[in-house]
């Protein structure tokens, strides 16, 4: 038996210095070598030792190898094998978040060789956020609401915190905020941006007193997160005197036929200054410091607005960051019926329902109305539309029509609002219009339709 | 819209080619023809290992081919024209696949193919090409003196490549006493001039794989490239023994000299066949020293029956010149196919005939043994000039070692990782454990393909 371990690097080296390495064969391998000459038994001894080493020597892993802790389980059934590489096509042409949310909602995640977050991926789906704390070396438990307390804090992922909390803020959003409270300070600023945040869901007065703390935050981002969550709750942060000012670019009368209806319409302006003035002082206004400063109720305020375009994109732009989610969502569903464009800033912070309306009456608009609309409403959320809603809007008629590269840009951010139902339904519209099966812009359609079957091995 | 003879006619860049369609245009020469509306597509057995995929639109008039063609349109997709136009029943009704969609997204149809009539008139009809070549009657002795010429013209291939073989020998004990230390450090000028030398000795398979060892040497680090060098010319003195030995065994043969065409592969009834369901593991597209592309398509099959082949490559070579070719297929993908293996003692590259989409999926087989190179070994038994061995991996996972990557099994039995391998799967690769995997071992690094993961089903290359 030759000792390869010995034999082989003793034989290399000879050969590495060019000195003949014969001499130095195992006694086995002689009786191969003698009938040769010098250069044969030289080859011969060199194939001989070739074989060897890929036969007898294996590679030895050095042992001082890492290993990386598992990835973490998400709670997500895979996308299945029919989604995969429409969602690899979708990403390379820029619809890779849209992709991700939509699986997301349907209960799909991918597959982490497809597509896997980077430590800085903004905005991701809670769904991927344990991902997110593997890839930036953050160890930790995976804690559920349940689980997470003061004496777990530690020893969970920023992650999994983030998605115990949204959870703990549906059922005791005094204890999601206590907790938060309890450890903001010892947080960086990215973390505790992402822990105020949580406050979004289920905001209510009880948090009044925790935001108004965080007015001294050292983070800018924190403390502004903290004034517009603190002006959703109708606390305003503006000057008497400034409020006083605003008041008075509007005029408070009564309207309906029976007078009793508030109605508030913007002052005549004379000139651009008085109108930039009167627009600065909203952007440091609330819904609820100016219903005061005008001596009405913020919702009488919501629903009598009547005012010109340029005093309603400032109205917007104020109730979409301090008003109450019932009163951007009221605001959203007056202006979708009047000034449905104008309505957009306020579409992130209204209901499915608003979203929906907003959506249904878009797609029946020019092209230039419902182009921003219906790509912020991708964004916003997936299954907004269904059948009914699609499949005779003008949106889908002027994509029939005109196939190109502009109408095809909407028909992708259309795919991500239809329910399966309705992507079945506009596939079927096209197709029937002409549009080839398998056109790569009918891809986002597919994969929609792909996300609603699971996978199987037979 | 359809096609019609006479725009096949006015398409075809010259008569040869109008000619070469012709006789493509039987349903016979294609493996598939379908159509869905005015899209036509087909897969044609040409000389390659991948069979040819082409399309034809009849709407807005276009086509595509994955064959190495400069003219354009080609012999295929003018076949298929010509069949669309003078024989669309033989084209049965199917959904548009994968490759076509590609297609169809990237074409550019801003310019329309100019129609028949904006054509000018040339002297080219489908009446001529159609026109069946009349075998000349053969004339024995003409027969004779021909057979004798090949016969002559193999001896002297033979005599030549045995010189050639004597070269590089020599060659190789040069190396030798002159250290290894300096082939390494000057491989590429020293490895360039004999593989021209055998080049011009007609031993071409040989040469090229002289030619590809500096980049093999180069990619590794310093330390590791003695031990590439001992091995690889140690092959290379086996396989010239081999050659010696018996120079018309089929594996020296085309190690040494050529390949066999692809026509030959399919009549010689020594060439195994192994039906059954394939997966698509992944492609290789690579540029090499001699101007050739390889591209390389590694497929693993999924019946429970061991006694048959694990594996197969479909492999084929494109001059640079005629644009990198494009990947075949989709990885994951599993087919129903019968592979026609090439004759070897340790059968692996093969040409695939009858390949049809799978509707269900099959999970892989389970690899047995602690030693992830058992497979290497046995076929070194066979062919131990061999370089590239595909193998089905234990349970194990991905670990570094610095800057370096490894596959470990679980049993403790490691094997480095090419530096290129993983591309875009890092660093998540290294948080999943691997119950099974499949990577090509070359002697020294593994490159992944493909592997199970907790997440499902993963594709590297």
């Amino acid at each position: 038996m030759i000792a390869a371990d010995d034999v082989y690097p003793s034989l290399r080296d000879c050969w590495l210095t060019g000195a003949s390495a014969v001499p130095q064969a195992p006694e086995e391998w002689q009786s191969l070598l003698a009938d040769a000459d010098p250069t044969q038994a030289e080859l011969r001894l060199l194939a001989l030792t070739g074989q060897l080493r890929d036969v007898a020597l294996r590679p030895v892993p050095p042992a001082s190898v890492s290993t990386r802790p598992d990835l973490p389980p998400l709670v997500r059934l895979p996308m299945p094998d029919a989604a995969r590489p429409l969602f690899r096509a979708l990403a390379s042409q820029g619809w890779c978040a849209k992709g991700l949310q939509m699986a997301d909602a349907r209960g799909f995640r991918a597959h982490p060789l497809d597509w896997f977050p980077a430590a800085s991926t903004e905005d991701l789906p809670d769904t991927y956020l344990p991902w997110q704390d593997w890839v930036r070396g953050i160890a930790g438990e995976a804690v559920t609401a349940d689980d997470l307390t003061d004496d777990t804090w530690p020893y969970s992922t920023p992650g999994a915190r983030i998605t115990a909390l949204k959870a703990m803020r549906g059922d005791e959003p005094g204890r999601a905020r206590d907790l938060i409270a309890g450890h903001l300070a010892g947080e960086s600023a990215e973390a505790r941006l992402a822990l105020v945040r949580v406050l979004q869901v289920s905001l209510g007065p009880d948090d009044v007193s925790f935001l108004s703390g965080l007015a001294t935050d050292r983070s800018p981002k924190v403390k502004a997160l903290a004034a517009s969550l603190l002006g959703r709750l109708g606390v305003g942060a503006g000057q008497e005197t400034d409020l006083a000012e605003l008041a008075g670019f509007f005029k408070v009368g009564v309207a309906g036929a029976l007078k009793k209806t508030v109605s508030v319409t913007a002052a005549p302006t004379k000139t651009n200054a008085q109108r930039q003035r009167r627009n600065e002082l909203m952007e440091h206004a609330t819904v609820a410091d100016l219903a005061a400063a005008l001596g009405i109720e913020p919702d009488d305020l919501i629903d009598g607005a009547d005012l010109d375009e340029q005093a309603t994109s400032a109205f917007v732009g104020l109730v979409a960051l301090t008003g109450t989610d019932a009163q951007a969502d009221r605001l959203a569903r007056r202006l979708v019926r009047k000034r449905p464009a104008s309505a957009m800033d306020l579409l992130p912070r209204a209901t499915s329902a608003t979203r929906r309306l907003a959506m249904e009456t878009l797609l029946n608009k020019s092209q230039s109305d419902r182009r921003f609309a219906l790509h912020l409403l991708a964004e916003l959320e997936p299954d907004l539309a269904e059948p009914a809603a699609v499949i005779r809007c003008h949106a889908l008629d002027a994509m029939v029509a005109r196939l190109e590269a502009d109408e095809r840009q909407d028909l992708f951010a259309l795919s991500f609002v239809c329910t399966p139902a309705a992507a079945a339904a506009v596939l079927d519209r096209l197709i029937e219009a002409g549009v080839r099966p398998h056109d790569p812009w009918l891809s986002p359609l597919r994969f929609n339709l792909a996300l609603t079957q699971s996978d199987k091995e037979t | 819209m359809g096609f019609t003879l006479s725009g096949v006619e006015a398409l075809a860049p010259d008569q040869p080619s109008l000619k070469a369609a012709s006789g493509l245009a039987k349903p016979g020469k294609w493996l598939s023809l379908t159509h869905d509306g005015d899209l036509w597509w087909g897969e044609c057995q040409g000389s390659g290992a991948n069979p040819y995929r082409a399309v034809v639109d009849s709407g807005v008039v276009g086509y595509k081919c994955t064959c190495p063609s400069r003219k354009f349109p080609c012999k295929h997709a003018l076949a298929l024209m010509w069949l669309a136009a003078a024989n669309p029943q033989a084209f049965s009704a199917g959904q548009v696949p994968a490759w076509v969609t590609d297609w169809l997204g990237r074409r550019r149809t801003s310019t329309p193919t100019a129609t028949p009539a904006e054509r000018p008139a040339r002297d080219i009809g489908v009446a001529m090409a159609a026109t069946p070549d009349e075998p000349a009657p053969e004339d024995p002795a003409a027969l004779a003196k021909r057979q004798q010429a090949a016969l002559k013209r193999a001896e002297s291939t033979s005599a030549m490549i045995r010189d050639g073989l004597d070269d590089l020998d020599t060659w190789i004990h040069d190396q030798l006493t002159g250290g290894l230390t300096a082939f390494v450090d000057r491989a590429p000028d020293r490895c360039r001039k004999i593989a021209a030398r055998l080049s011009d000795h007609k031993a071409t398979a040989l040469a090229s794989r002289l030619d590809e060892l500096p980049s093999r040497l180069l990619t590794l680090p310093a330390e590791d490239r003695p031990d590439v060098a001992v091995r690889e010319l140690g092959k290379l003195v086996l396989l010239a023994a081999a050659w010696r030995a018996n120079p018309a065994d089929p594996q020296t043969a085309r190690d040494v000299g050529a390949s066999e065409k692809r026509d030959d592969v399919l009549a010689n009834p020594e060439a195994p066949r192994v039906t059954g369901r394939w997966e698509v593991l992944g492609e290789q597209i690579r540029n090499r020293r001699d101007g050739l592309v390889s591209h390389s398509a590694w497929f693993l099959r999924l019946d429970a029956d061991d006694t048959a082949p694990r594996f197969a490559l479909l492999l084929d070579f494109y001059p640079a010149s005629s644009g990198r070719p494009e990947s075949s297929f989709t990885t994951g993908t599993q087919y129903e196919a019968t592979m026609v293996y090439y004759p070897s003692h340790a059968p692996l590259r093969a040409l695939a005939l009858d390949m049809r989409e799978a509707a269900d999926r099959r999970p892989w087989p389970a690899a047995t043994g602690d030693d992830p190179l058992a497979d290497v070994c046995k076929t070194l038994e066979v062919v131990p000039w061999q370089q590239d061995t595909p193998l089905l991996l234990p349970p194990g996972r991905v670990v570094t070692a610095g800057d370096a990557t490894w596959w470990r099994a679980d049993s403790g039995a490691g094997l480095p990782i090419a530096a290129d391998s993983l591309r875009q799967a890092l660093p998540q690769i290294l948080g999943m454990p691997l119950p099974a995997s499949i990577g090509i071992w070359d002697g020294a690094r593994l490159t992944l393909l493909a592997g199970e993961t907790p997440f499902g089903r993963g594709y590297f290359a």
